[in-house]
């Protein structure tokens, strides 16, 4: 069976995401018939034990200032790090949602 | 509690992807570079593969050692954006001229990104890292305070490395936080995620440990094959949950947990298309790979030259089809699982298909 073929059989068993390819992310002003060949030739990309994840293109900015840190929060809890005791304590409110919505459904 | 069954849909796809695979092999493009650029480091963990020391035996490569390879070996056969460099320890960070290697490696033209403890990652370390071009950065946190704390035998390791995840995750960087998953976490993984997410954390890793280095000798923090099967299914949860993206990291075939646990099917791309450089020169494909893989050094062979005509060993996995991988039904599938986790013989130190069984 032809490669493409392949490809196209695993994207319809729903494992496009697990099993190919990422695509090179190309400029439009490049060839179209080069860039299908560049999406092609892209590897999976598997995620390293020791390794990092790859960079989505997104650009990274530098924290400027504590009160800039501060401004991204409003609610400002996030000043300091969550505690395990918060932790626990929303996981038992999504627990009562949960089994409240289980209730309301019964 | 049973693993889950290969199912026929899933069972097709693998056969499918071993095409993706060969093709991949065949090719053996450089897409991942690590350079060890230490092996010192400023915590002695319980679970380090590399048994790193806060004072090393070998000293740290010099960058210029790295960077003639770059130049003279891999920039005139690669196209450099698409090869992502990992430095890698030790731990990164105890590097003062580590500004200095990103900026030469993005003058390059790669993209690089790196491992940490998160230690000494401070709000002006992180800023100077960013503008010499820093794109990915992996902080490890194995859990909870005191399980933390213990494992990285600091006590103040916890709250460095959580507040240095909290930096980064306001920076755009592509990052996520791994985590070492030992039993002491197991049955608070849930809470566990509730505080990463609480935290605003949004990438996680996990992985549990194999038998390397300092792990191999600490028992206690090894998963018996129940409580893998537990940490396969919150996996999964997790991830058909939706609220973090979680993935398991690359180390095993995982059977019916293919393509469920992790963005993409088991592949050990090790030597395939990732290299390593090591600390004292030698080459070899992911860092985690025992020493007696060296396919060649830097200081005595040409990179490319060992990159394009060695590695037979990390291409063609036909010779880890011995003893239990011999009759294994899902070996076409696995390959003999990851590189890593083959000791100096050549035995498999450990199998996560049949700890799921």
């Amino acid at each position: 069976m032809n490669f493409k073929w392949k490809v196209a059989l695993l994207t319809l068993l729903g494992f496009s995401t697990a099993a190919c390819c990422g695509t090179k992310k190309t400029s439009k002003s490049e060839d179209k018939n080069l860039n299908k060949i560049e999406a092609e030739e892209e590897d999976p990309r598997i995620m390293l034990m020791y390794g990092v994840p790859f960079p989505d293109g997104e650009v990274a900015r530098p924290i400027e200032t504590p009160e800039q840190e501060a401004k991204e929060f409003p609610d400002g809890s996030i000043a300091k790090p969550v505690t395990e005791e918060d932790a626990q304590k929303t996981l038992e409110a999504i627990r009562a949602e949960r089994e409240a919505n289980a209730e309301a459904n019964k | 509690m049973k693993g889950k069954r290969l199912g026929l849909r899933k069972r097709i796809g693998l056969k499918l992807f071993k095409d993706v695979q060969e093709r991949v092999v065949e090719r053996h493009s450089l897409r991942t570079l690590f350079w060890e650029c230490t092996l010192r480091c400023n915590l002695r963990c319980r679970h380090c593969g590399s048994d790193c020391r806060t004072d090393a035996a070998l000293k740290d490569m010099p960058l210029d050692d790295f960077l003639r390879v770059l130049d003279q070996e891999v920039t005139p056969n690669t196209d450099p954006s698409r090869v992502l460099i990992i430095f890698s320890g030790g731990e990164v960070l105890v590097r003062p001229d580590l500004e200095e290697a990103g900026r030469e490696v993005k003058r390059r033209g790669y993209k690089w990104g790196m491992v940490t403890n998160g230690m000494a990652l401070t709000r002006e370390r992180l800023n100077a890292l960013i503008e010499a071009g820093l794109c990915s950065v992996s902080v490890s946190l194995d859990g909870f305070e005191d399980i933390h704390n213990d494992i990285r035998q600091n006590p103040l390791s916890y709250s460095r490395a959580l507040e240095a995840l909290r930096l980064i995750s306001k920076t755009g960087l592509a990052y996520d936080a791994i985590t070492c998953v030992t039993p002491a976490m197991v049955d608070r993984l849930e809470e566990w995620k509730e505080l990463l997410i609480s935290n605003g954390i949004t990438h996680w890793r996990i992985f549990s440990v194999f038998p390397a280095g300092r792990a191999k000798r600490d028992e206690g923090l090894h998963l018996n094959a129940e409580q893998f099967r537990k940490v396969m299914e919150f996996i999964r949860t997790t991830r058909q949950e939706g609220r973090i993206n979680l993935n398991y990291a690359c180390e095993g075939f995982l059977g019916g947990y293919e393509a469920e646990v992790r963005d993409h099917f088991y592949m050990c791309a090790a030597g395939v298309n990732v290299a390593s450089i090591r600390v004292n020169g030698d080459i070899s494909g992911c860092t985690s790979v025992r020493s007696n893989y060296t396919q060649g050094n830097i200081y005595d062979d040409k990179f490319w030259d060992v990159w394009q005509n060695r590695f037979e060993k990390f291409r063609n996995r036909e010779w880890t089809k011995k003893e239990e991988c011999a009759k294994c039904k899902v070996w076409e599938f696995c390959k003999g699982g990851g590189m890593h986790l083959r000791d100096d013989e050549g035995k498999l130190m450990y199998c996560h298909y049949n700890m799921l069984k």
